[in-house]
């Protein structure tokens, strides 16, 4: 896994390199505009799905903070459950996560009202799971069929995430925007044997690796730096 | 919305939208793709006193039947020449029996018991559990077999490991 890691992350430096040509231009651009926008935002994706999928609920927000140089500082967090009922197994799971990072625009604001962007970035994650006792049938076609009960049991889950999107200001201080998220379990082996079969924030936790993708809708406040 | 950068941004957040409803079409269980049932592989195997050795050997016309799992799925009923025989093992015992004849025209009947340990094994959430087992002990009538050895105890659903060689 850490070397695809890596490949994604040499990947990934372009985007950065790209972005880092246009520092001077920025920078300056935005000694000139000291302005702060603090932006709260929902996953209107996941919101849908919940209609869709019966099985597992989820919901995501996210908060993020123009920081100077063109970087934003950003927190996701959320919540969620699932229920596997399966004929020979059930069990039900829920969870909360946090994830910490920053995004970095890829392209020069042209104006200083200007806050669409697109961007990549990175996300640590840690996700706090529960899972209910477990009931289990085996069959194996032969007459042999036994159930029985696996203990319920709490995890801790870290992953880490590189993602890419683009926000669009619709109107003023009112954003709509995406993302497309790569994530790697950090610890897999905490699951023990019955692994989660969804995680919220993170996706299906019997893989080690997810894809992801959010719609956001947002809006955000801003003000000036007093001098 | 008369921008066309603006019309080209929401046109993208919009084709991303719809891959909402194939991530939805996930959400199914997944089929489960592997081997659920583990198999106890037994080998044959006679003494050749010209070369000292023992050799692979083929039974004529065997009957290998279990005593104890209420199927007939996994029976030898009369196979020519076959050598290696994959059986299975109750997971509601402790111990399995198979009946062995060599030759359904005239050989003798031997039993062979198999004594094991269960172990619960969690595949994935598509296949769901099932039991693997550890060999303690193979016990076996000597009316027309030698002996049996336990060659790999762990009874698994992994692929040609020959847990018990038969000797003639």
């Amino acid at each position: 896994m850490s070397k695809f890691i890596f490949k994604i992350l040499l990947f990934s430096l372009p985007f950065f390199v790209s972005a880092q040509e246009t520092k001077q231009d920025t920078l300056a651009h935005s000694q000139a505009n000291p302005t702060h926008q603090l932006r709260f935002s929902i996953d209107a994706n996941k919101i849908l799905l919940n209609t869709i999928i019966d099985n597992r609920t989820s919901y995501e927000a996210s908060v993020d903070y123009y920081w100077h140089k063109e970087i934003y500082l950003l927190s996701d967090f959320g919540w969620g459950n699932s229920s596997i009922d399966y004929s020979d197994l059930k069990y039900k799971t829920n969870n909360t996560f946090l994830r910490l990072g920053m995004d970095k625009p890829l392209f020069v604001r042209k104006q200083a009202q200007d806050w669409g962007m697109g961007f990549v970035g990175f996300r640590y994650a840690l996700g706090f799971v529960h899972r209910d006792a477990a009931q289990y049938t085996t069959n194996d076609g032969l007459g042999g069929i036994i159930s029985g009960t696996i203990p319920a049991a709490d995890f801790t889950a870290h992953w880490m995430e590189l993602t890419g999107g683009m926000r669009i200001e619709l109107v003023k201080n009112v954003f709509a925007g995406w993302n497309v998220r790569v994530k790697f379990l950090l610890n897999p082996t905490s699951f023990g044997e019955l692994k989660p079969a969804y995680i919220t924030g993170f996706g299906s936790g019997d893989k080690n690796t997810a894809f992801d993708y959010n719609v956001y809708i947002g809006y955000a406040l801003r003000w000036s730096s007093k001098k | 919305m008369a921008n066309p950068k603006l019309h080209q941004s929401v046109l993208s957040v919009l084709l991303c939208s719809a891959l909402v409803f194939i991530v939805a079409c996930t959400a199914e269980r997944n089929p489960c793709l592997e081997p659920k049932l583990p198999f106890l592989y037994a080998s044959c195997y006679q003494y050749k006193s010209d070369t000292k050795t023992y050799t692979d050997t083929a039974l004529p016309n065997a009957n290998f039947v279990s005593m104890d799992i209420d199927s007939a799925k996994r029976w030898y009923w009369g196979v020519n020449t076959l050598s290696k025989f994959s059986l299975v093992l109750s997971p509601l015992l402790d111990t399995t029996r198979w009946s062995l004849q060599a030759d359904s025209a005239y050989s003798p009947i031997d039993t062979i018991s198999f004594i094991y340990t269960r172990n619960l094994k969690f595949y994935t959430n598509a296949c769901g559990y099932g039991y693997v087992y550890s060999l303690v002990q193979v016990l076996t009538t000597q009316h027309n077999l030698d002996s049996v050895k336990i060659a790999n105890k762990e009874v698994t659903t992994k692929a040609g490991i020959e847990n018990v060689k038969i000797y003639f």
